[in-house]
């Protein structure tokens, strides 16, 4: 009998280090040679624009439920933007989304909603919004099966979420089922990582692919989400595989790029990290939250419209004459904890700590997404408004010529944040709602109320719409005072705020 | 943000580090002002008629709208 329990130990041992051993999970295959007329890029999902339509990019942050919430508000309500054309039909602004940039928890919505435009604002809320994804993912990492396999260098706990996300959320689609909708039927969607060997944006499109020599179109969405929202600490770092066979050469702007004498420091930096993952001794890729290094998901838009050098530059079609009005909504959902350490000697502890570490450079990067894009959109106005100028004045000397003005691109950048909530005590209450895949159902509808609010009352979208439509009326919206209240005094930030 | 322009006697398409800005002049034959950004381009113009590319590398730096860096070519057959 002995004998037989020995047996049956040493044999469960065995089967589970075999299955620890089976647990892999570099699931992205390698690519044969780059081809710019295939993959999932800007340019083959979408048909190239034309000046008579807006040119809209959105960027969805980070924060859990609470970003996924909120940039939901904010899709249910550009659904019901109307404008007219210059044709006189109508048209939705919804319909003008070219981009979405999303971070982490905003990764969730952007992501169902390029997989399944028909069916996500029915089905989206319930999958995810209203659905505890926390306890989900904790029980399966209560799962003996799941041990047996977490034991395994190869599988960690993103995996697991990354599986769970998958079967839950967005039933094992693929790069390559996005790519089979007709062209132009939805955004292209940029799900932004962050590469912790170079600390750098990570984007799940082909053009970052064709770095790592690797095919994205059999990747699941799920596992770019998981890795859009992989926080650190929770979760264990992403790994893809950075092949190395001579799939095709570098974007031909990395090489001029290179040179630290004759370019400024961020481009020699973009350049240097695209090139890195050539280097023989990288052969794996580690990924952690998108929000590390934007939690805006806006450093990548920044990047298109400031310069050639993106894979989707926005500017190489001002070049081209086909960019008339560019309109970049961000649904930034920042919170803005209340610290109560000061008011004692003890210092925080290491919980506390930690959260500043993770979620300090978040808001750090952040706060200069905004500066960055913001201050271009208003220097391009002014340098367009001075060859306006000039021409005036050079117009009163009849032998003079007119100065084209190249600029003829109108700008609009909104910003949606809980920071502009007037009513202290909603602000407050938002401003103090925890970072979780889990939150109340009423928490949830005040968050997508809040986000069509926040759009409604933006100057800067008022402004931009009007320019577009000068008969366009913002929709009022007021927020129900009995849900604020259901929500905000179950907060404990709820006395200070009031 | 930099602007640059490229001079030539003939109409063709300006190439950016490889990547199509649509064409030097106007039907008008006026001069077109490109964007980009500022540090070490490849700059390219593929002449019409089956005249010759000819690729240069160049510094755009301190330019403006109203004063654009020019990038003279000259298409050859």
């Amino acid at each position: 009998m002995r004998n037989v329990r020995t047996v049956l130990q040493r044999l469960s041992i065995a089967m589970a280090v075999l299955c620890a051993g089976c647990a892999h999970y570099h699931e992205n295959p390698p690519l044969g040679a780059i081809s710019p007329e295939t993959g999932y890029r800007y340019s083959v999902i979408r048909p190239a624009p034309t000046n008579d339509k807006p040119f809209v990019i959105l960027a969805f942050s980070g924060g859990g439920t609470r970003a996924a919430a909120f940039s939901f508000g904010l899709m249910e309500e550009l659904r019901l933007v109307e404008y007219s054309a210059k044709d006189g039909s109508k048209r939705r602004l919804l319909d003008d989304v070219e981009i979405i940039s999303s971070v982490s928890g905003g990764s969730f919505t952007s992501a169902y909603y390029a997989l399944f435009p028909e069916r996500f604002y029915s089905e989206f809320p319930q999958r995810f919004l209203y659905r505890n994804i926390q306890s989900g993912l904790i029980l399966r990492l209560f799962n003996p099966y799941n041990w047996v396999r977490l034991a395994s260098p190869d599988f960690s706990r993103i995996d697991m979420a990354d599986e769970y996300y998958n079967d839950t959320v967005f039933e094992g689609k693929t790069f390559a089922d996005l790519l089979k909708r007709p062209q132009g039927s939805v955004p292209f969607l940029v799900l932004n990582a962050t590469d912790i060997s170079i600390n750098h944006r990570f984007e799940f499109t082909q053009d970052q692919f064709d770095l790592l020599c690797s095919n994205l179109s059999d990747v699941t969405v799920s596992r770019a989400v998981a890795a859009s929202s992989n926080f650190p600490v929770a979760f264990a770092p992403l790994t893809l595989d950075n092949y190395k066979n001579d799939c095709g050469a570098l974007p031909e702007w990395i090489g001029p790029a290179l040179d630290r004498g004759q370019n400024p420091k961020r481009r020699v930096a973009e350049a240097a990290a695209a090139q890195s993952y050539r280097d023989p001794d990288r052969r794996f890729v580690h990924l952690l939250d998108g929000g590390l290094s934007d939690n805006l998901g806006l450093r990548g838009p920044f990047q298109a419209v400031t310069t050639t050098d993106s894979p989707w530059s926005v500017l190489n079609y001002a070049n081209l004459g086909q960019l008339g009005r560019l309109m970049v909504i961000a649904a930034n959902a920042k919170t803005t904890k209340q610290r109560a350490w000061d008011a004692k000697s003890s210092p925080p502890g290491i919980g506390a700590v930690l959260d500043v570490i993770t979620g300090g450079p978040m808001d750090d990067v952040s706060f200069d997404s905004i500066e960055m894009i913001d201050g271009h959109f208003t220097s391009m106005k002014q340098l367009s408004r001075t060859v306006d100028s000039c021409n005036k004045r050079l117009a009163k000397y009849p032998d003079a010529l007119q100065i084209t003005n190249p600029l003829t691109t109108d700008f609009t950048f909104a910003e949606l944040t809980f920071d502009d909530i007037p009513d202290a005590y909603l602000r407050t209450c938002l401003q103090g709602l925890p970072t979780s895949f889990s939150l109340s159902d009423k928490t949830v509808d005040l968050l997508r109320a809040t986000a069509g609010y926040l759009l409604m009352s933006s100057d800067e979208f008022v402004a931009g719409m009007k320019r577009l439509d000068p008969a366009w009326k913002p929709r009022q919206i007021i927020i129900d005072p009995v849900l604020i209240d259901e929500v905000c005094r179950a907060l404990p930030a709820y006395e200070s705020g009031k | 943000m930099e602007f640059f322009q490229c001079p030539c006697p003939q109409r063709g398409e300006v190439k950016l580090d490889g990547k199509d800005q649509g064409p030097n002049k106007d039907d008008a034959g006026n001069l077109l002002v490109k964007q980009c950004n500022r540090g070490l381009h490849f700059v390219s113009l593929q002449c019409s008629d089956g005249k010759e590319c000819v690729s240069r590398l160049v510094q755009i730096t301190d330019t403006d709208p109203i004063s654009p860096l020019e990038v003279p070519f000259q298409c050859e057959t």
